[in-house]
């Protein structure tokens, strides 16, 4: 299967690449001075805007003189870094500017903590960083920075409830993380291995992504013992990074959401939370799981396909069965634009990279406009703007799945992934009966919550003495 | 007798000046100086290391005498009020540096025998310094884990079980090493805290890291006599994972910090056996070394690789914690936490990648089961020892949120802010509330 490579991008593209992710973190330190009021750091984060000031010039001098399409530093100490940019994924980078002026707006307005605007430009540095990473350390980096980042918010309510909450978002979420470690190095060494055959010595690998290890499927086709090694490893391989992708999406299913009711302390760490991070494993799976296991459909669909099938009747089902409770109709479909966003990028693997883009801006969109518009309903009255944003967020998520099927469809041509086995009509009838479920009871769900017929969400002081009371028994 | 151009002689020179320090705390200590004593020995144990004009290819020499070094700026000056229990620490740091020099050039059984004897000394001093409740059930307990480490070196050699001792016989002989120095160093089967109250980080490294550090190298040394068989590996996979595992849950629990600091430093002790696993495939299978592949690194490179890392990261963490009030600490604080958490892109987080990355390699291979053909119980090692790796990653990053707010001899779980409590440092137990 031949390796997409990205197209030419002009050097303007790439300076704004570099200001897209080393810009945001540069003001993430000089609000820190502000957060923390220390002169100290306010010369420190002086020094480093210069640095990092005439570093990007000199960056800009030697990019003049070359026509390169892809950022690389090194190898420095064995560390090989690369940053590609696309012009496919300058929307989601729009997507991250958007995101992270809400954040910091709803920080603002509910007068969180001082680390609200440093956390948030941040994050938005560091998910950038993931977005343009080309290598495996940038990579972790940026997914390790952002999820620190997202706790370190967190935790600044300072009661033992609201850091118990973050210690347990942050314990998850590093699962995850160390389950994407464990797939990477599992690919790692499966690649020295794979590239010795037939001869018996390891030999040599490395941490590019795009260099490397999305060149499996090519050295597979080089000799027929690859072959049989890849065969015998890609199914372990791949566990972890089901696991990582299922936990970091959101996905498994959890007993209780990791940020307590309502609190304003917890919004921009749960905007964050519910509109990126969850939504990381999407790119993951479109850029690297995709295209390392494109020749093997059936081990995806039923390793990653079937278990997100489950998540969404698990969802469907569970909205389904009872009485939908305001907390309920907050979480769930956010829950079920997770799950609908990763099984269309599992099943559009085999196109364009586009076809990755356009469900994750879908969900990603949907979801920032559901926990704007429900997710604050019950803290203040409930005005048109607000029921246009829950009408308009409703139906993009009843109806992801129809439109990014109706792209792919007519736009790009049919490129859903197919084992022509039983298989594909049985996802396919699962699929549709569960978007049927969900859509059909989240729609009239709201109309109800609009009437003011659904139970309010639990009050934060009986959210608190419930969690309290959970933790002495 | 010990030539002087060899690592030993360093290693002795330090054990030997460590046990004069530690003997002077209860004599006319003043009329000796005996703060003299550890950087003249550092520097001599630094001038026959250049002179044995060998290159340090496990970096245990380095690490030995980094050490020493660091040691010697932290008690350096003593004082008159505070120089016995100082000279205590001093004295078990100086030993554990002499242990660890001594090992770089130890390569025959007998030789590897006096790094056990002297961990044997060094728990006794230990024991020695904790007056309150001297330990005799301890004390022959560790008599016994001394003798099991030296049946595991000699039963090969002695002639025991025959001229050529048979695979069982070496496994039993692995096994007894595991368990004498898993015990001397507090690490198997079960990771035990030290019984000297610490109010302080650096009282750790004397009786606690130290030792530990020692433990790799001491298996990276005796492997070569001891492995026959690839199927021995899987012995020193329960040895890595049980202390690894149960350091992840006993560390979670809310602790003092001086406690939490001591069980940390088994996670990277861990990392380093695991990495002596692919030092013994590489003693069995030369010509499938992981040297080959790049950029990973072999087992005999990642050991020392780790343990020098990870001993940066331990001196920057002791210096932030230190100084944590002021910016330069909490930087250092931040630093040294991130690396030993493990995340990118920190050194702490590459030798994990390496570690993780190169135990795919020799357990896919494994001849006994099939060339390339994958065994599912050495895919859950390395679940296992991702796992292990976690728990400690999430403590750690705890800690460095804590420590910004409150004292670090306290326990960890801040109180609330509505009802703020001032507890006075050096209280190890936090009783004062």
């Amino acid at each position: 299967m031949p390796i997409a490579t990205p197209p030419s991008e002009s050097i303007d593209v790439l300076v704004m690449l570099a200001l897209l992710v080393v810009g945001p973190l540069i003001g993430a330190v000089l609000s820190t001075c502000v957060a923390t009021g220390s002169r100290r750091w306010v010369s420190a984060a002086a020094l480093l805007l210069v640095l990092a000031m005439s570093a990007g010039l000199q960056w800009q001098l030697q990019l003049a003189e070359s026509d390169a399409t892809s950022l690389h530093w090194g190898p420095i100490g064995g560390v090989t870094i690369a940053w590609t940019y696309s012009s496919q994924g300058f929307p989601l980078l729009v997507a991250l500017v958007l995101v992270t002026w809400v954040s910091v707006q709803r920080g603002l307005s509910l007068g969180s903590s001082a680390w609200t605007i440093p956390c948030s430009l941040g994050l938005m540095g560091l998910v950038n960083l993931v977005v343009v990473a080309q290598d495996v350390t940038s990579l972790l980096t940026g997914w390790a920075g952002a999820i620190v980042s997202c706790w370190w918010l967190m935790s600044q309510r300072g009661d033992a409830v609201h850091r118990r909450h973050a210690d347990w978002f942050l314990r998850e979420q590093l699962a995850g993380w160390i389950c994407l470690l464990v797939g990477f190095a599992a690919l790692i060494g499966g690649l020295s291995l794979v590239r010795s055959a037939p001869h018996s010595a390891p030999s040599a690998t490395g941490f590019l992504l795009a260099a490397d290890l999305l060149q499996l499927p090519r050295v597979c086709g080089q000799h027929p013992a690859a072959l049989q090694i890849w065969e015998q490893w890609r199914g372990w391989a791949l566990i972890p990074f089901l696991a990582a992708s299922l936990t970091l999406g959101g996905c498994l299913p959890r007993r209780a959401w990791p940020f307590s009711g309502r609190s304003p302390a917890n919004a921009v760490a749960e905007l964050w939370w519910v509109c990126v991070l969850t939504k990381l494993p999407l790119l993951l799976i479109g850029q690297i799981i995709a295209p390392v296991f494109i020749a093997s459909p059936e081990l995806l669909l039923l390793w990653l396909g079937g278990p997100l099938m489950l998540g969404m009747w698990h969802v469907a089902s569970s909205f389904w069965s009872r009485p939908v409770s305001a907390d309920q109709l907050r979480t769930a479909p956010l829950l079920w634009g997770n799950h609908v966003g990763l099984w269309l990028v599992v099943h559009s693997a085999a196109g364009p990279r586009l076809d990755v883009v356009a469900p994750l801006l879908l969900v990603l969109l949907s979801s920032l406009m559901w926990s704007s518009s429900v997710g604050t309903t019950a803290a203040a009255p409930s005005s048109m703007r607000r029921r246009l944003g829950t009408w308009c967020a409703g139906l993009m998520l009843s109806l992801v799945p129809v439109l990014a099927w109706q792209h792919s469809l007519y736009d790009l041509g049919t490129h859903w992934m197919q084992t022509q086995s039983p298989l594909d009509s049985l996802m396919w009838l699962g699929f549709v009966t569960a978007v049927l479920l969900f859509a059909t009871r989240l729609l009239p769900a709201i109309t109800r919550s609009m009437d003011g017929v659904l139970g309010e969400p639990e009050d934060l002081q009986q959210h608190v003495a419930s969690v309290e009371l959970e933790g002495e028994t | 007798m010990i030539p002087l151009s060899r690592p030993e002689s360093c290693g002795l020179l330090l054990f030997t000046i460590g046990i004069i320090v530690w003997w002077l705390r209860k004599t006319a200590w003043s009329l000796l100086h005996p703060e003299l004593l550890p950087p003249l020995a550092v520097f001599g144990a630094a001038v026959l290391g250049s002179s044995s004009g060998r290159e340090v290819p496990q970096g245990s020499l380095l690490l030995a005498l980094g050490w020493a070094v660091v040691g010697c700026v932290r008690y350096w000056p003593m004082r008159w009020n505070e120089s016995a229990s100082r000279l205590d620490q001093l004295g078990m740091w100086l030993c554990g540096c002499g242990l660890i020099a001594w090992v770089e050039g130890a390569t025959s059984p007998l030789a590897l025998c006096v790094p056990v004897v002297g961990l044997g000394i060094i728990r006794w001093m230990e024991t020695q310094s904790v007056r309150e409740s001297p330990d005799r059930c301890g004390l022959g307990a560790d008599a016994i884990a001394i003798l099991l480490a030296l049946a595991g070196l000699l039963l090969p050699t002695l002639g025991v079980a025959g001229p050529d001792p048979q695979p069982i016989w070496r496994t039993i002989a692995l096994i007894c090493l595991l368990t004498g120095t898993g015990w001397l160093t507090r690490l198997f089967p079960l990771p035990r805290l030290s019984r000297q109250q610490s109010t302080d980080g650096w009282e750790i490294i004397g009786p606690q890291l130290l030792p530990l550090i020692l433990l790799p190298l001491l298996w990276l040394q005796g492997l070569p006599h001891l492995l026959v068989d690839e199927r021995q590996l899987s012995v020193l996979m329960p040895a890595i994972i049980l202390p690894l595992l149960l350091i992840a849950i006993r560390v979670d629990l809310s602790r003092p910090v001086g406690q939490q600091l001591q069980l940390l430093a088994g996670v990277t002790i861990c990392g380093g056996l695991a990495a002596v696993v692919l030092a013994g495939w590489d003693l069995l299978h030369p010509e499938l070394s992981l040297a080959a592949a790049q950029p990973l690194q072999s087992g005999r490179g990642l050991v020392p690789m780790i343990l020098l890392l990870d001993s940066v990261g331990w001196v920057v963490l002791l210096c932030g914690l230190h100084w944590r009030h002021s910016l330069s600490g909490r930087l250092l604080l931040f630093i040294s936490i991130w690396t030993l958490a493990g995340l990118p892109p920190t050194p702490g987080f590459w030798w994990r990648l390496e570690l993780l990355s190169g135990l795919v390699i020799p357990h896919t291979r494994a001849p006994h089961l099939g060339l390339y053909e994958v065994a599912p119980a050495t895919v859950v090692f390395c679940g296992l020892l991702a796992l292990g790796m976690w728990g400690p990653m999430v403590s750690w990053l705890r800690l460095l949120r804590d420590q910004t707010e409150i004292s670090p001899w306290e326990s960890t779980v801040p109180a609330p802010r509505t009802a703020p409590q001032v507890v006075p440092d050096g209280d190890p137990q936090g009783t004062s509330k």
